[in-house]
């Protein structure tokens, strides 16, 4: 339950930094954003939107790391995959930007693949596996423990 | 054809720093989320893990590729087409961290790929 939490957790704060991000350089090119003369990038770093951008995928950023030492990557990434739904949806409603119908669909299909990949994770955790450094197992690579219940 | 290089690059970076973290995290040890009481022991490895650094940086490099593609085009455009750095990932999660996956994560990750096509195709016409 606490695992799924966090990934909700990333998959939200990634989605809004990401929209804040794409709010902060709308129309701003980023290789001539500071006029002549100025710190290169001050004007960047003084824009708001950025800061909480930066803030936000951070956050969301050190969360995913965290949850990469007791989750696949193979799970954790398309599980986090879902936050480009989100995106979809905040650029559509907050940044007003047209998605055609095709894309919609596009968005979607990745949405589905998404979902069954977390189903399948879902499924295997019974028999989840944690990974403890190699020093402490046999395996080269890591060792493998199971446990019954998940945390 | 700028967008496109930078797209590829953000792929491939993208891709490196998750598998790097991702290894990088498992060699410093399993620790459940959010404990605080073993948290100073377990930074401190984690400071110590040179992947880590790589990953980190790896990870910056993203953002900055991320940052320059925002202001070029729409957020809807890239996001989707960014993703194909999972199923990379994916695939390096299973043959470079020896990760099982199963025959659903194929599946959603074949999916994947299906969206991530027609998002492409619909933004090329």
């Amino acid at each position: 339950m606490k695992s799924l939490i966090v990934v909700l957790l990333i998959i939200l704060l990634d989605a809004s930094g990401k929209v804040c991000l794409s709010h902060g350089v709308r129309g701003i090119s980023v290789l001539t954003a500071s006029p002549a003369g100025s710190m290169p990038g001050l004007s960047l770093l003084l824009n708001p939107w950025l800061d909480l951008a930066i803030l936000l995928l951070m956050v969301a950023s050190l969360l995913y790391t965290s949850a990469l030492s007791w989750l696949d990557l193979s799970y954790l990434q398309p599980m986090t995959s879902l936050k480009r739904v989100l995106i979809a949806l905040f650029a559509w409603s907050m940044l007003g930007e047209t998605i055609s119908p095709t894309r919609w669909v596009g968005t979607a299909i990745i949405a589905l693949g998404v979902l069954i990949v977390g189903l399948s994770g879902q499924c295997s955790r019974d028999r989840e596996t944690l990974l403890v450094p190699a020093s402490e197992g046999s395996n080269p690579h890591y060792s493998l423990q199971t446990r019954n219940q998940h945390g | 054809m700028e967008i496109w290089i930078a797209l590829i690059a953000l792929v491939v970076v993208d891709c490196a720093a998750n598998l790097l973290v991702a290894h990088g995290m498992k060699q410093t040890g399993h620790n459940k989320p959010l404990r605080s009481s073993r948290l100073f022991r377990f930074g401190s490895k984690l400071v110590q893990n040179p992947l880590l650094w790589l990953g980190f940086l790896f990870q910056s490099g993203t953002f900055l590729l991320l940052l320059l593609l925002l202001s070029w085009a729409n957020l809807s455009f890239i996001t989707p087409l960014a993703s194909s750095s999972t199923v990379i990932s994916i695939l390096g999660a299973r043959f470079l961290l020896k990760e099982q996956v199963n025959r659903e994560r194929w599946l959603g990750t074949l999916l994947i790929c299906i969206g991530i096509v027609l998002v492409s195709l619909n933004s090329a016409s």
